[in-house]
């Protein structure tokens, strides 16, 4: 004769016993994975030693307040410029030839020897020199360079931005 | 038919199109992409919706919407030109215009975003119209999903999937207003509106404008980010614009971060018949969503409320994580070994003191067509006993049995597929729109836009009644006089299918005789149905192409349920509709897995696959591979169990995933047997109520926590995956019975279901080529199974199962349903309803689900409510000859006259329907006669609160429409076709001759 009956009555764990049975559990994975914790101990003292994590500490326990904060300084029109700009200087040095802009740089780097070796800037050079020195096959030859440079920034210039 | 198919050319490449195809499907099909968000479901309802405007092509120098334009021979078709590209692009911007891309910060950006993946695909580069967010807030108030308009790119997949696949006809768009969004009803909030919460909206939205709540703030890394930084992280975002290439690249980062965390398993449904499969997303133990796909035999990226949203349950606090060991009044917590220890004690005690025909079985099921067949193997072999039985009989065996003696098999003649394609449907005493709700879905879709015909039978006047074109009433329990009389006036006016009857029915000419006395006058006399609606109904019948006939429990549950379940066979058999699709008999299962319990063996007289156990042959397989005797005569089902435990013939009895003590009929009379029970074990995932007259409960894992297969209605074999470790101590149900079976001296070593279903396949014919093999990810096989592997979807199509092939035209005649007697003048009708399962054990752990419907309510006609003086809200109390109940009335224009209604769905007693019903049943097979029983009624208060919240979506609105409306879109002033806009744009930069 069996009544329906609704009492359970559950085998409470004592909050030690329930205790005993989590540390049982974490030490045996701690004694699994002995070297990475090891090694990890070892870097967590460095960090601690550095003062890193006590800065990491304070930026988590505000991270609500510090990351509006941050996005609220990111939401500048200056800073809206800086990440533009990098980005488009990025999107420029990605569409630059690399071969191309070694050689300019090559020619930039003689220049700069060359003038480095010049060694009074005082000098006044006359209308006559300068026209002298046109005749130069190597000043020449950066001369057409810069004017083609001209001429492409000029087509670059006039382009309808695009993208 | 197979249709023409010839070439056409899709960016110089050529591939096979076949006539009336689009050129979007050609090439997706020959995996060309195409772009087209709108697109991205294309098996909704009527097909193509053309709101997107991402997929235009180039055909020979027009552009086209390449969904919308049908391919023909030799076309040559460019999606990349840079005129289609433009175009793309333009369809796209408009879109954004609409829809922020803060993509990874959204809890859609899961890989699979349609939105997102398409822009990615079109190299969209910057925002050629500024995003504008529109003036509506999002919308919380439905429990489980949120519409926010903001996001909206109003493609109208949802509508389209509630109007035309759902058939709910709650969702639209309102074009005519200035800033057009999806609406609800006549426009209401969702939680006031008549959505039924299937789900489809959510399950087909391309981007994250309609999303389960379960999802916000949990999907992503960063999108539980408090509001007062996400809002300027995406100011930021928007106002140094670094193009979308490079958030494209953050958001493919973060999404496949995610797949780290987030698990996506392929799971079957653990509530009715159907059989849906669709993948569950988790979270460690938290259930994010479930995501059904197009991949899914059966549903497709169908649902319902309970499968889309009713999960809760499995992390119920509720749920059973211990096994108890009744001690005086109270349960104890115990080990395992302790649990079953003491069960192999008592159990094999009875078993050598009395005998183990003194140890009933009940099977469950809810559970896995594995456990079902151990658990039997465990009645039979190691108790001896074949008192094994499982829930089907309360339901669907007469159903069975009537098919047995005429056609041959127990189950639906075809699929899912052949009820959508059939010319006719006829549903007989069952409301698929609440208990089967996806396959009502195939039919309402059919109806609604491809003509199918529809007639209704039932005491309510339920969705599918509301829908028909022939809705018809007949007196309670007179459905085989009403069926007998059409098949006599087809067969009278020479409509039979006279070839089929000759070819491939036995007993015609016995069989009409029978027909003798159910006559049109008779007919009409005896159901009250007018001989013009009989003829109608005839006509119908005879004018389909094909006919199917869905029955449930209005049917079966009745003194005369196999005879009326044999009245449906013979008149399919009079006008040949077996053994061809489209077509047949279709008795729809109520539970997951009722048809494979079945299937699987837990029945007193069948071993698995319906092989009797009196068969010397057979039952000498099974003694062979399992090397011991078995019982030879059958044993006791389900009820005479009951009566055995009343008579002292039943000691001790081992049920699990049943809650007989609620489902069983007049439970009162259950109860009274539980208690006289020596030794009662009772195995389930909560502390349900049989579990309380229990010596011991054993804690069992749900099918999210474990692995196995499930039979659905079309005799569908498909498998689940293991998507949660099990609760606490709990365990699957097939290493319970192992360990059990062990304890016993048995030395069963099954390691994974896949094993036990091999060995079913070696054993039982009809299963000799199933295998888990075969049924990996979405694959299903549909017994009989064939030994190479090979389903019959299909049945009867070469001949019907009996000893010559031929059918059998079996006579039946009427029986009077019960009459309790006069005093109980009301008729008292019960079953299910849409939101909570079944008594609700499940269901009701869903906040959500119980915010729908928390308790039932009866049904009360107005004029009866009139002559009664109740109204909704009154408290009345029900009474017959076995028990009474108290419930709160709510008056409904769905029943008439006399007749109440009492669903199902409550765990109280006071409430419960079983208590008012009768111990009397199915003559032959013991199926109570639930549908049978009468009341008075007592008014207790005349006013109260209404039973169903104003909420629920029976007080809605429906607003049916074809589709989206894409016209009222391209009517709109604003509304610039894509075309003329690259024209007069390539015009302005000298290009403007190439579009023309």
């Amino acid at each position: 004769m069996a009544r329906a009956i609704r009492q359970i009555e559950k085998k409470q764990l004592s909050e030690e016993e329930e205790r005993a049975q989590d540390l049982q559990a974490i030490i045996k994975q701690i004694a699994e994975n002995r070297e990475a914790i090891e090694d990890t101990l070892i870097i967590l003292k460095e960090l601690h030693d550095f003062g890193v994590l006590d800065m990491l500490k304070g930026l988590l326990r505000t991270r609500e307040k510090v990351g509006a904060i941050a996005v609220e300084q990111l939401n500048q029109t200056g800073m809206h410029n800086i990440i533009k700009n990098g980005m488009s200087t990025i999107q420029l040095l990605s569409d630059m030839d690399s071969d191309q802009i070694k050689t300019i740089f090559n020619g930039v780097n003689k220049g700069l020897e060359r003038m480095a070796e010049t060694s009074n800037y005082n000098e006044n050079i006359g209308l006559w020199n300068l026209y002298k020195s046109t005749k130069d096959i190597e000043v020449r030859n950066s001369l057409n360079a810069m004017i083609q440079f001209l001429s492409g920034m000029g087509e670059g210039l006039s382009q309808k931005h695009t993208s | 038919m197979e249709s023409r198919s010839f070439q056409i050319t899709v960016n110089d490449i050529t591939i096979e199109a076949k006539d009336g195809q689009f050129i979007l499907e050609a090439a997706l099909e020959s995996n060309i992409y195409i772009p087209g968000i709108c697109s991205s479901q294309p098996d909704l309802g009527i097909g193509t919706i053309q709101t997107c405007d991402t997929c235009f092509v180039e055909v020979d120098g027009q552009l086209r919407r390449a969904c919308a334009t049908k391919a023909e021979p030799d076309m040559v078709v460019n999606s990349v030109s840079e005129t289609a590209k433009e175009a793309q692009l333009e369809g796209m911007s408009r879109i954004l215009k609409d829809h922020e891309l803060y993509c990874t910060v959204c809890d859609n950006n899961n890989g699979n975003c349609v939105v997102h993946n398409t822009a990615e695909y079109l190299e969209l580069e910057h925002q050629k119209y500024e995003f504008t967010p529109k003036p509506y807030p999002p919308d919380n108030s439905h429990p489980f999903y949120r519409y926010e308009p903001d996001q909206c790119i109003k493609c109208g997949l949802c509508v389209e999937a509630c109007q035309d696949l759902q058939v709910s006809e709650v969702l639209s768009i309102d074009w005519d207003r200035e800033h057009p969004r999806v609406i609800w009803d006549n426009d209401v909030p969702i939680n006031e509106s008549s959505c039924v919460s299937c789900g489809h909206c959510v399950s087909v939205c391309p981007c994250n404008a309609l999303m389960e709540k379960s999802m916000l703030g949990e999907a992503g890394y960063m999108t539980g980010i408090p509001n007062n930084i996400l809002e300027p992280m995406i100011d930021l975002t928007k106002e140094v614009e670094p193009g979308y290439k490079e958030i494209f690249t953050i958001s493919n980062v973060e999404a496949a971060m995610r797949e780290d965390r987030i698990k996506k398993t392929k799971t079957v449904c653990t509530y009715c018949g159907v059989g849906c499969s669709f993948e569950v997303w988790t979270k460690g133990r938290d259930i994010l969503k479930v995501q059904p796909q197009s991949d899914a035999p059966v549903n497709g990226i169908s649902t319902c409320v309970k499968g889309k949203f009713g999960w809760d349950f499995v992390n119920s606090e509720e749920r059973l994580t211990k096994p108890l060991i009744r001690k005086g009044d109270k349960f104890h917590e115990a080990t395992w070994e302790e649990a079953l220890s003491l069960m192999a004690e008592k159990f094999m005690e009875i078993k050598e003191k009395e005998g183990g025909d003194k140890l009933g079985f009940i099977a469950s099921s809810k559970c896995t067509n594995e456990e079902n067949f151990l658990f039997q193997k465990l009645a039979r072999s190691i108790f001896q006993s074949n008192n094994v039985d499982n829930c089907s009989r309360y339901c669907q065996t007469p159903a069975s049995a009537g098919l047995m003696r005429t056609v041959g098999i127990g189950g639906d003649s075809g699929t899912i597929k052949d009820i959508a394609a059939a010319d006719l449907v006829m549903v007989v005493g069952a409301n698929p729109s609440e208990s089967h709700p996806v396959l009502a879905t195939r039919v309402k879709r059919a109806h609604k836009l491809h003509g199918q015909k529809l007639i209704v039978s039932d005491l309510r006047k339920n969705e599918l009644a509301d829908r028909a074109d022939l809705y018809i009433h007949p007196k309670p329990g007179t459905d085989l006089v009403w069926l007998s009389a059409v098949t006599k006036y087809i067969l009278d006016q020479g409509w039979e299918d006279e070839a089929f009857l000759q070819k491939r029915v036995n007993q015609v000419e016995e069989y009409k005789q029978s027909l003798e006395k159910f006559t049109l006058d008779y007919a009409e006399k005896v159901t009250g149905i007018s001989k013009d609606t009989l003829i109608q109904v005839a006509e119908m019948i005879h004018e389909s192409n094909g006919t199917c006939i869905l029955w449930a429990m209005g049917v079966t549950q009745h003194l005369g349920g196999t005879d009326t379940s044999t009245a449906i066979a013979n008149l399919l058999l009079v006008t040949g509709n077996f053994g061809k699709p489209a077509a047949g008999a279709y008795p729809l299962r109520g539970h997951n897995n009722v048809q494979g319990a079945s299937d699987f063996g837990t029945m007193p007289n069948w071993l698995p696959g319906y092989e009797p156990i009196e068969n010397d042959l057979v039952r000498g397989r099974y003694e062979k591979a399992w090397g011991i005797k078995l019982p030879k005569n059958p044993g006791l089902d389900n009820h005479q169990i009951v009566d055995g435990i009343m008579d002292g013939n039943i000691k001790g009895m081992y049920l699990f995933g049943e809650e007989m003590a609620l489902v069983d009929s007049n439970i009162n009379f259950v109860h009274e047997a539980f208690e006289k029970l020596e030794f009662f074990v009772v195995q389930d995932i909560f502390f349900s109520k049989t579990a309380q007259f229990a010596d011991i409960v054993l804690p069992a894992a749900p099918s999210l926590e474990k692995e196995g297969t499930f039979v659905n209605t079309e005799r569908r074999i498909q498998r689940f995956y293991q998507v949660l470790e099990p609760l606490g101590d709990c365990k699957p149900d097939w290493q319970i019975f192992q360990e059990f079976a062990n304890k016993c001296g048995a030395d069963w070593k099954y390691e994974h279901p896949s094993e036990i279903m091999a060995e079913v396949a070696k054993l039982a014919p009809i299963f000799a080529g199933v295998s888990y093999d075969l049924l990996e990810g979405w694959d299903s096989q549909i017994w009989p199974v064939k030994p190479n592997g090979e389903s019959t979807p299909l049945l009867y199509e070469e001949e019907f199962k009996s000893k010559d092939g031929k059918a059998k035209l079996f006579p039946v005649d009427w029986t009077p349903p019960m009459e309790f007697g006069k005093e109980f003048d009301l008729h008292l009708n019960n079953g299910r309803l849409l939101e909570q399962f079944h008594e609700g054990n499940m269901t009701n752990k869903s906040a959500g689900i119980n915010q729908m419907v928390s308790e039932p309510w009866l049904e009360v006609s107005k004029e009866l409510a009139e002559e009664r003086n109740v109204e909704t809200g009154s408290l009345v109390r029900l009474i017959s000859p076995y028990g009474k109940v108290k419930v709160r009335v709510l008056v409904s224009e769905r029943v008439t006259g006399n007749e109440l209604y009492l669903p199902m769905n409550t765990v109280e007693y006071e409430k419960a329907v079983n208590a008012l019903t009768s111990s009397y049943y199915d003559k032959d097979t013991h199926t109570p006669n639930y549908k049978e029983a009468q009341v008075r009624m007592e008014v207790l208060e005349k006013t109260g609160e209404s039973p169903l919240p104003k909420n629920n979506h029976r007080f809605g609105n429906p607003q049916p429409h074809i589709g989206v409306e894409v016209e009222k879109k391209w009517r709109r002033d604003d509304f610039t076709p894509i075309p003329e806009v690259i024209r007069r744009e390539g015009g302005l930069r000298g290009k403007g001759n190439k579009a023309n």
